[in-house]
């Protein structure tokens, strides 16, 4: 869950920024902290990308039983 | 002489005297406008397929039979060839033909009885299906964009799975697979797919579930047009993708998952996205960041500039001025995340070069490895001449992906040096240089922009472009010295 929520939500977080920064409106000190902000997540979404390894879990009720009857 | 039952016909004034052709005229309209459309089970005798591409026969049951025509037009649409000893469905109009007073069926249709009953059952059910809303489109579940647990549920053993994980892998090896065996083929094949989906119904966190069963006939994929197997489909809590067989099988667990994939492999593909892609389109939001915060604190600081040198308000001179030195802090910061970010993009080609190199050399491992077998293979022909041809195909591939990485690096090294370009425009010095001097803290830290920050015998340093000066403060006057 963990990996999910933080990689779902920062590409949003990310596309929430970008849109903001176009608005023209933002004041300065805020498009410095979007900016560092984006440039975070950005790297760290990536980062997740780049270091993935699959996983394959086998999830069985006959496995279950077998395993109560171990 | 004449009977008196010749006399009595002859006599008889309330029945009309047909011809030949009259009466076979009558019944041929009376039959046809009576049986436009009928259907007629039966088993196929004296089968014959005459010369002219028609087919002739007799459908008959235990004490009756009717002729049957299929003309050549219809005959090129059945999806079998007719046997003796079949029972099948025909369907078509019934016809009443003169030349040999015989009424017989057109047909334009004929189905297997047997299929053609499991065929009338796969319609009734899907029609079922249908009147319950279960396959509206409003009804489809989207399939998460990037998923973390993807189910599997497909034969414990056998390509599929491997197919499924090896395609994940490829593709978003982030998502988790959760492998759910279920028989998908025989008598207890509905009965283990429902099973499934109830494991999957009571596991938290999973993004989609993928049904998938590798081609097979019509019959080896009936599981998947049962009821059961169907409604497990259809009410899974979570989006279910099916991938029942080649392309052209469509089961009615195709019709009420949320996403029909046509092969097993193609429901994989549409479980996630590429990871190649997205993080392709995450450097493209990192250079867009780039772009816009750096246009804008350039845009305010000489609009700020403008405003004075040209104002013909002093009034709010001070308060630009303010501003102006606020831009400068900011531009400072931003010039250090974007050091940072230089940098990172220099490591970032290094490592680029690095992989480049990497693919490159097993490449040519790899291709070597082959080119070994080749040549073992075609020792008898021109091993010599293949080999040589071989390393020189191998020497341009390795001469364009040099190129390649080249570009790549030059590209990046341009971007660098535009950054640094953009930033020198930013330095807080080319506005001190034109005379103007801001006052800070006696520490540096803080920025003195009124009066109120300071007191009388304060210590205050005044910042010149190239220098500074420690000064004390004798006196406090309200108000602009230019009022």
């Amino acid at each position: 869950m963990a990996v999910k929520q933080s990689f779902e939500d920062s590409i949003e977080r990310l596309e929430e920024i970008v849109r903001r920064l176009e608005e023209d409106q933002v004041p300065l000190e805020e498009s410095i902290r979007l900016y560092e902000e984006g440039m975070k997540l950005g790297k760290k979404c990536k980062q997740i990308l780049e270091d993935a390894d699959q996983r394959i879990t086998r999830l069985s009720a006959e496995l279950g039983k077998e395993d109560n009857l171990g | 002489m004449i009977s008196s039952d010749s006399n009595d016909i002859l006599a008889s004034e309330d029945t009309d005297i047909y011809s030949v052709s009259e009466i076979n005229e009558a019944l041929k309209q009376n039959l046809e406008s009576e049986f436009p459309s009928v259907r007629i089970i039966g088993e196929i005798a004296n089968f014959k397929a005459h010369s002219s591409g028609h087919f002739y026969l007799t459908l008959r049951d235990e004490s009756s039979l009717i002729r049957l025509v299929i003309f050549k037009r219809n005959v090129d649409r059945l999806s079998f060839f007719p046997e003796n000893g079949t029972q099948v469905i025909a369907s078509g109009r019934i016809s009443h033909y003169g030349g040999t007073g015989q009424t017989q069926l057109v047909a334009d249709g004929l189905v297997e009885a047997g299929r053609g009953a499991a065929e009338l059952e796969f319609r009734r059910r899907l029609q079922r299906f249908i009147d319950e809303g279960a396959t509206d489109p409003e009804k489809k579940r989207p399939i998460p964009g990037y998923p973390e647990k993807i189910a599997v549920i497909t034969s414990l053993t056998g390509a599929v799975i491997r197919d499924i994980s090896e395609t994940l892998a490829r593709r978003w090896p982030l998502a988790e697979i959760l492998h759910v065996p279920a028989d998908v083929q025989g008598v207890k094949a509905s009965e283990s797919i429902v099973k499934a989906f109830e494991i999957t119904d009571n596991t938290d966190g999973l993004d989609c579930v993928i049904l998938a069963r590798g081609g097979g006939s019509i019959e080896d994929l009936w599981a998947f047009n049962l009821e059961k197997t169907a409604r497990a489909v259809s009410e899974s809590r979570y989006p279910v993708i099916t991938g029942i067989g080649h392309e052209i099988d469509t089961t009615i667990c195709d019709y009420v998952s949320d996403l029909r994939a046509p092969t097993p492999t193609a429901a994989a593909e549409l479980s996630a996205p590429d990871r190649i892609l997205v993080s392709g389109e995450i450097s493209a939001v990192i250079e867009n960041l780039s772009r816009l915060a750096g246009r804008d604190s350039l845009r305010r600081y000489n609009m700020l500039n403008l405003m004075i040198t040209s104002s013909v308000f002093p009034a709010i001179r001070h308060k630009l001025e303010y501003g102006m030195l606020q831009v400068d802090e900011k531009s400072i910061r931003l010039k250090q995340s974007w050091t940072g970010y230089n940098l990172e993009l220099t490591q970032t080609a290094g490592a680029l070069r690095s992989r480049l190199d990497a693919v490159v050399k097993t490449g040519i491992f790899e291709a070597r490895g082959r080119l070994s077998l080749w040549s073992e293979r075609i020792s008898a022909a021109d091993p010599k001449k293949k080999m040589s041809t071989s390393l020189e195909i191998l020497k341009r591939l390795k001469g364009s992906i040099d190129g390649k990485v080249r570009n790549r690096l030059e590209i990046l090294e341009e971007r660098v040096s535009l950054r640094a370009k953009m930033l020198e425009g930013l330095h807080p010095l080319s506005i001190l240089k034109r005379g103007y001097s801001y006052c800070t803290s006696e520490d540096g830290v803080r920025v003195i922009a009124k009066t109120a920050d300071i007191s009388k015998d304060d210590s205050i340093v005044v910042n010149f472009h190239d220098g500074s000066a420690v000064c004390s403060v004798k006196d406090k006057r309200k108000g602009r010295r230019w009022q």
